[in-house]
């Protein structure tokens, strides 16, 4: 067979595992790109992301957090890792596309190419390797521990395995000039994406140097190499080092843990959920172990870094190690390929290529046609109505106003709420179906949590190198706690349910806040009204 | 003395290469997001080419002998993300919008690649 014929078929494989994995988020999408509200969103981390990057585009700078979701402080420096809300920002400038839009793609995007990166590594060893193992990556969207990653919104985390696989790409280039720039350039990926990533790709750089130095290959170029990518990559992310040292390190020290539950929400990646083709990719780790040996063996040695990184949560990683397993269906590719690629070896050399295509042609339809399944709708907890009434909030009430929401089938997952950029603070809500249940009313005080994104403690600078924690000095940031009712200004009180019971419930607060004649309706929709208290501090309970 | 002249054979190849590349990426996407205008598509495209991977692909050229147009390709788009990542971050926090910033890490980058593909787009 031709070359050009070769490229050609290897071309169509490739394109035909993309358009499978595109064509899965193109459901989730509606089938468009461009959507009135944010569209496949399925957990409140996805929120979380897209609030704080359409937060930097109005701001135009990530100097601070916004104030709507740091308990109204205006201090909390920037903490989160920005590459994800940068890129969106900028791609939703040039496209006008909305950032809710834009970052979702971006995540999206980069698993397309994290997984042409594992093709392009498989390649390293042969061809055959990277056809036969290119249908492994259809497990994204099979295995609920690695697509909720990018559906529920572990996105720093599937951006950090991204770049950690991009860094490992340009670690088999090593040998080209000038290589610790892109090295450096992709470790810094790690860095501001999910720094947790970076520690991963240090262990990788040791695993590395000690492959080449038992190969007697570890040379003074390889060490000088390193050495000034280290040097370049901490010149252009020391800053957010500082930054995370001082407020992620502050707030989630790392704390020695073994464990086999992962307390972010979704599962994990274990090799027994590719079902039958577990039974294959087992022997292939086996097998990648032998093939280290080999000279062109980075491909193995890239496997099972990913596979020995991805269980350290058994020797204390806790939950970190999880998330590179979000990438597992990615990153493990090789060790199918390899149990291809030996069965391949047995026919003879002419029919190869053409087996290999058959033989990855014919994985591809059966993970397809077994384990294949498209996801529901799209527009998860986010509706029109929700939509509009936040994009109301934002436009027409003042910038100071703390809103008071109760119960809302969609306010479980309360992130979004961050598209309002104003303070929200939510009803507790067992506490609030109890009150209800057993008097029929709703007292005055009553347990709610204030919204905001304490994870990394609500970080303020106290000096040039000295940070305070607005997390530990405010307790209203982590609650519920009680509130007086009467002193919100505005309430949010949604008139349909999924919960007929939550609707009744509703419904018998509603009345009992009109009837005291202190409130107007100042806006309302077929999902919710918006009430506004015009005696703060009065009567806003009917007894 | 020697004579520099554009490697035509090279350049030719390689701008064919693109075309094919971006009109994949293109059915990839209509195949997709079939409900989707074109127009949305093709501006989406667009932009993804020239802010985040055009500056980066000339930059890679310097590469040449060493990496095939794929990977280059590839390597471009991941290093494009992660400039302006960073950079679009750094000048924001030194006072320079993120909403406007990005087109002078585009310009700075289009400098830097238009440098280097005219020096090594050349044969001797």
């Amino acid at each position: 067979m031709n070359i050009k014929k070769t490229v050609l078929l290897e071309i169509s494989i490739i394109f035909l595992v993309l358009i499978l994995l595109f064509n899965t988020f193109g459901n989730l999408w509606d089938k468009r790109i461009k959507h009135e509200f944010p569209y496949g969103y399925l957990a409140t981390d996805t929120y979380q992301h897209q609030t704080r990057a359409q937060w930097i585009k109005e701001a135009g700078n990530y100097r601070y957090e916004g104030e709507h979701y740091s308990g109204n402080y205006t201090d909390v420096i920037g903490f989160y890792p920005p590459i994800i809300h940068h890129v969106s920002i900028i791609l939703s400038n040039a496209t006008n596309l909305e950032v809710y839009d834009t970052i979702y793609f971006f995540v999206i995007l980069s698993m397309l190419f994290g997984v042409l990166l594992i093709y392009f590594i498989a390649r390293e060893f042969n061809v055959y390797l990277a056809i036969l193992s290119i249908p492994l990556v259809l497990f994204i969207f099979v295995i609920k521990g690695s697509w909720v990653g990018f559906l529920w919104g572990h996105w720093p985390a599937v951006l950090g395995d991204f770049f950690l696989l991009s860094f490992c790409f340009m670690l088999s280039k090593i040998k080209i000039k000038k290589s610790y720039i892109p090295l450096a350039i992709t470790l810094s990926g790690t860095a501001l994406s999910h720094t947790a990533s970076t520690i991963f790709a240090g262990f990788i750089l040791i695993f590395y140097c000690a492959m080449k130095f038992w190969k007697k290959e570890l040379n003074k170029e390889t060490i000088i190499t390193l050495v000034k990518s280290i040097i370049l990559f901490l010149i252009i992310s020391g800053y957010f080092l500082f930054l995370f040292q001082g407020t992620w390190m502050h707030a989630q020290p790392y704390k020695f843990r073994i464990t086999t539950q992962f307390d972010m929400g979704g599962g994990f990646v274990r090799l027994i959920d590719f079902q039958a083709v577990y039974y294959i990719i087992l022997p292939g780790l086996a097998i990648s172990t032998f093939f280290i040996k080999k000279n062109n063996n980075f491909p193995f040695f890239i496997t099972l870094s990913f596979f020995i990184l991805g269980l350290t949560n058994y020797i204390g990683f806790g939950s970190r190690a999880f998330n590179l397993r979000f990438y597992w269906p990615i990153s493990l590719a090789i060790s199918l390929g390899i149990v291809g690629y030996l069965v391949l070896n047995l026919f003879p050399k002419k029919i190869r290529f053409l087996f290999a295509i058959i033989l990855s042609l014919s994985s591809i339809f059966f993970i397809y046609n077994n384990y294949y399944s498209t996801f529901g709708d799209g527009r998860a907890f986010m509706s029109q109505e929700l939509w509009d009434m936040y994009d109301w909030i934002k436009n027409n009430l003042p910038e100071n106003a703390n809103i008071f929401y109760f119960y809302g089938d969609s306010y479980d997952q309360f992130a979004h709420v961050g598209n309002t950029n104003r303070l929200a603070t939510r009803i507790e809500f067992k506490d609030y179906f109890n009150m209800i249940a057993s008097n029929r009313t709703i007292a005055r005080n009553v347990k709610a949590w204030l919204f905001n994104e304490h994870g990394a403690g609500l970080p303020y600078k106290k000096s040039l190198l000295q940070f305070g924690y607005r997390d530990e000095e405010d307790k209203r940031t982590q609650g519920p706690l009680d509130y007086d009712l009467c002193e919100f200004k505005y309430f949010v009180i949604d008139k349909l349910s999924r919960i007929p019971e939550a609707m009744a419930i509703n419904q018998i607060t509603l009345n009992k806040i009109i009837n005291t004649k202190n409130f107007e309706k100042i806006y309302e929709n077929k999902l919710s009204v918006i009430l506004k208290n015009n005696k703060q501090g009065g009567e806003c309970i009917e007894v | 003395m020697s004579v520099l002249k554009f490697d035509i054979e090279f350049i030719t190849k390689e701008i064919k290469m693109l075309v094919l590349s971006i009109l994949l990426v293109f059915t990839l996407l209509k195949l997709a997001f079939s409900s989707e205008d074109s127009f949305v598509l093709i501006k989406l495209i667009t932009s993804l080419v020239i802010v985040f991977f055009l500056p980066y692909y000339l930059i890679s050229i310097y590469w040449r002998d060493e990496l095939n147009f794929a990977i280059r390709a590839v390597i471009s788009l991941v290093i494009g993300f992660i400039v302006n990542g960073i950079l679009g971050y750094y000048l924001g926090l030194l006072g320079l919008s993120v909403n406007y910033n990005y087109v002078i890490i585009a310009i700075i980058f289009y400098m830097i690649g238009g440098y280097i593909s005219y020096k090594y787009l050349q044969n001797e």
